[in-house]
């Protein structure tokens, strides 16, 4: 009688312990894809390749976008762009198709000029969209971090506050800092990517 | 600047109407005008927008970009707006992003809740995206007045009446969907169409799953209609049921509500308030431990002590040889084993069946719960010493038993399973719905432990006999013990009369109680037999037989079911539990506290009585502003198991509070102190 109980434990114990292998967290990152971006207003030419030793944060933008303007006048994305550009990361803010037809001067205006924002952030234009549909850039803004080994890490959403206006804004959870954060410190970022919200991509 | 004005001047001076200062100032609601507007000979209202052409606004589901429109209602107390289906979207594709909203014009309605009597003023702000080539965000706050007896004017009605038209209609029959690593899977049930669509679109409601730029795979086998989508690279868990509007033409399309077939993930939200115990997220291991843990402390809840004390007490009585003692304490173990598993099995096929149902269910059916207070009814007087079956405690009033004690034994176990189901919830919520939502063989373990450990008491002391030393020596007291024990047991045949009057009609109640009495009285008349042999005993095997007979065929074998209403006891600050009515107050920004509660679930009613339904408590949850509903699950209602679903478990009771996109678990024993703290933590 004591054999049952036996093999009832055992079986209890043999089909338990495949399930302790379930819930590995994923850690194994795509490489990003290759782009070809265009300095604002210059002839200069900029490749993944050229980034590769620092992370690099690719933000979609379109100043007519509110999505845009929310981040912009709150100042919000300008101090999230100096804190890191000063530890050292790259960030380039992207303009896919009809945004990088508008004028040079009303882009640099709006950016540099009445949203002062940091020095090193880098204009970028992508007329063709190409960059932008290979990234599957969907919305302005949408975000992607790569490392400095050139894998994407993370792409989405810059925080959880998917509004165009600035109500209880402040309370927002950002996705790109801890991110960032995460690789300063020399970490595997854990945050999963979050769907984007915004104005389309003005393919 | 100076030129925009310059400009404004000179148009306004030109149309007269406009006002130079508004056209300076910021309009809230560019290129489109809204209104609310009130239809109520349907009793409804509804948001109207009128867009500038080639302006658009988005559907629930707005696609890879854009937003909504929301609705924060500002409403006269006691009065509730339910919101409808949404019009039938429009699908914009642009250089491979994809959207889904409206041109030209939107109407969304919204029911209002019939006890407006009186005319009242609403309130309703509305923000929402207006887009062509550049996106601005737009609000109103608009105003209206509902009178309940006006009669609607023809052009508003006419509105109402055309926006219907666009509105999807459900599609009635089974359909499903498959969540996989990289799709989604969708089975359509068309048979209830008339003619089979040749062209159409299909839009899903929820947002982030579906990747819009990848075409939909369209199979077809007879009726079924099978769609494959794309599964977004941000998609994460997804719920327990998915929708999604099928689109023949803009005046003609069907609702899809597809329950879904992947294992239920949990989104984890931890929160401090949930216990160990509670915390949805249990290992493997520790469910087992659970499992094990629960089952054992079963052996004291009221409605398993008695069966099992009687079995303890037969082995002291009859302590034979050793191995016919170790044979009965295995039987018993078999026998709730056994049970287990098949209630277990009869779960997971009727799920795959498409039935929602979850555990406790068989408590749901009136029938069985009209026969377990009948046999608990029998139970109770033979602890009484109304009748005995020759030496034995029986449990089935069968002669094969008393000649079979290891038969006896089994029964038992299967016994002990039955009436330990509803007790099990507030030791094991999260154990057991850990347990459904993994695949079968994990839930068969789980639930085997669970066996295990209510098994455990009685078949360790029949195993190893030296437990019996310490049990006290037979005596006298032994007859007064089991009549003591017969009181848990009427009080359980009360609590199953009084389920048993909430699920049926009337008629169907007055069935059971005469039927007990005949039951009654055969049993005494067999008691009187067995003990005095010495009266006429034709006789009295006439009158048990009539009895029996009489029982039989008076007791409802086909229970007529009470309708919801007919029976609805929310009272007071509880109002009925839906889903429209949860995500309504969600949507305007309202924290909602849901009692999802069943009448045969006991601690569920001690929770009730001794915390929810205290007047300090009401008073904290309305001065809190919490909107309060009860979910009553004592019959079956797919709506609540769903939502069970969603929050991780498949049995009540659960106390939750949803605000926002989150929610926080109570633990299944509530305390005032508790109840309130979470009041304070999740008030705005």
């Amino acid at each position: 009688m004591k054999c049952i109980i036996g093999i009832i434990l055992g079986l209890l114990i043999g089909f338990a312990t495949p399930a302790f292998s379930e819930n590995a967290p994923k850690s194994e990152f795509k490489p990003a894809k290759d782009f070809k971006l265009m300095v604002l207003g210059t002839r200069k030419l900029m490749t993944l390749e050229q980034f590769k030793g620092a992370p690099l944060v690719l933000e979609w933008s379109n100043p007519d976008c509110p999505f845009v303007q929310k981040h912009y006048d709150s100042d919000n994305m300008q101090k999230l762009q100096k804190k890191y550009t000063a530890l050292g990361i790259k960030w380039g803010i992207v303009f896919s198709g009809k945004t990088a037809k508008i004028k040079e001067k009303l882009l640099k205006n709006y950016y540099r000029r009445d949203k002062k924002i940091a020095k090193d952030v880098l204009l970028l234009t992508d007329e063709s969209g190409d960059a932008g549909h290979d990234y599957g850039a969907k919305t302005t803004p949408h975000l992607f971090v790569i490392d400095a080994k050139s894998n994407l890490v993370y792409f989405g959403a810059i925080d959880d506050h998917r509004s165009a206006d600035d109500n209880g804004f402040d309370k927002a959870k950002n996705f790109v800092a801890p991110v960032l954060d995460d690789l300063i410190a020399g970490k595997t970022p854990t945050q999963e990517p979050q769907a984007p919200y915004g104005c389309s991509v003005k393919y | 600047m100076r030129k925009t004005i310059l400009i404004s001047a000179i148009f306004s001076c030109f149309l007269g109407s406009f006002s130079f200062a508004s056209s300076v100032k910021k309009d809230p609601s560019p290129h489109s005008e809204a209104k609310l507007l009130t239809d109520s000979s349907h009793k409804r209202i509804g948001f109207w927008l009128k867009m500038d052409s080639h302006w658009h606004t988005y559907w629930k589901n707005p696609g890879d970009s854009g937003l909504p429109v929301r609705f924060e209602w500002e409403l006269p107390s006691g009065m509730t707006v339910q919101e409808r289906e949404w019009p039938t979207p429009e699908r914009v594709e642009t250089a491979g992003i994809t959207t889904f909203g409206y041109e030209d014009e939107l109407l969304v309605s919204f029911d209002v809740g019939t006890n407006v009597q009186t005319p009242v003023e609403i309130k309703l702000i509305a923000k929402w995206l207006i887009c062509e080539k550049v996106c601005l965000p737009a609000s109103a706050e608009l105003k209206a007045q509902y009178i309940p007896t006006e009669t609607t004017d023809s052009k508003t009605a006419a509105l109402f009446a055309e926006f219907e038209k666009k509105t999807p209609t459900a599609l009635v029959g089974k359909n499903s969907v498959e969540v996989s690593d990289d799709s989604l899977e969708w089975n359509i049930d068309l048979s209830s169409l008339k003619t089979m669509p040749k062209r159409f679109e299909f839009f899903i409601q929820e947002k982030g799953i579906v990747d819009y730029s990848v075409p939909v795979k369209i199979s077809r086998n007879k009726n079924i209609l099978s769609l494959k989508q794309k599964k977004s690279e941000y998609a994460k868990s997804t719920p327990a049921e998915l929708h999604g509007i099928l689109k023949l033409t803009p005046f003609n399309s069907f609702f899809v509500t597809a329950i879904n077939k992947t294992p239920v993930t949990i989104t984890n939200e931890t929160s401090s308030i949930s216990s160990l115990l509670n915390s949805t997220d249990l290992g493997f291991i520790t469910a087992l431990l659970f499992a094990f843990l629960g089952g054992i402390i079963l052996n004291l809840m009221p409605c398993v002590l008695p069966v099992i004390s009687i079995k303890a007490l037969g082995l002291i009585k009859h302590s034979g040889s050793r191995g016919e003692m170790t044979k009965k304490g295995l039987l018993f173990l078999l026998g709730v084993l056994t049970s287990f598993w098949v209630l277990v099995g009869a779960l997971f096929i009727l799920r795959a069946g498409g039935e929602s149902i979850g555990w406790g269910f068989q408590l749901q059916s009136p029938l069985f719960v009209g026969l377990l207070a009948s046999l608990m009814l029998a139970m109770s007087l033979n602890l009484l010493g109304v009748f005995e079956f020759g030496h034995s405690f029986a449990l089935v009033s069968s002669r094969v038993q008393t000649e079979h004690p290891l038969v006896e034994s089994f029964l038992s176990g299967i016994l002990t399973t039955l009436v330990s189901t509803p007790c099990s919830a507030p030791f094991m919520g999260s154990a057991l719905g850990y347990a459904l939502s993994r695949p079968p063989v994990e839930s068969w373990i789980i639930f085997t432990a669970l066996g295990l450990g209510v098994a455990a008491p009685f078949t360790l002391v029949s195993l190893v006999p030296g437990f019996l030393r310490f049990l006290p020596k037979p005596g006298a007291w032994m007859d007064t013990f089991k009549k003591l024990l017969s009181l848990p047991l009427f009080a359980t045949v009360g609590w199953l009369v009084w389920v048993y009057a909430l699920q049926t009609e009337q008629s169907t109640l007055i069935g059971l109680g005469v039927s007990l009495v005949f039951l009654t009285i055969a049993l005494i008349v067999y008691g009187r037999m067995i003990s005095n042999p010495k009266g006429s005993t034709p006789v009295r095997s006439v009158l048990i037989l009539v009895m029996g007979i009489l029982f039989l065929s008076i007791f409802p074998w086909k229970p007529r079911i009470s309708a919801p209403s007919s029976h609805d006891h929310t009272a007071g600050i509880w109002q009925p539990y839906s889903r429209e009515l949860l995500e309504t107050n969600l949507k305007m920004g309202k924290s909602v506290f849901v009692d999802f509660t069943a009448a045969w679930c006991l601690s569920c009613q001690v929770n009730k009585k001794l915390v929810l339904a205290q007047p300090d408590i009401e008073k904290a949850f309305t001065e809190s502003g919490i909107v309060t509903l009860e979910a009553d699950w004592t019959n079956e209602n797919p709506a609540i198991t769903d939502a069970l679903q969603k929050l991780g478990r498949s049995g009540v009771p659960v106390y939750v509070f949803y605000k926002g996109n989150q929610h926080f678990i109570l633990p299944e024993v509530l305390t005032k102190q508790i109840v309130t703290d979470a009041i304070e933590r999740n008030k705005k």
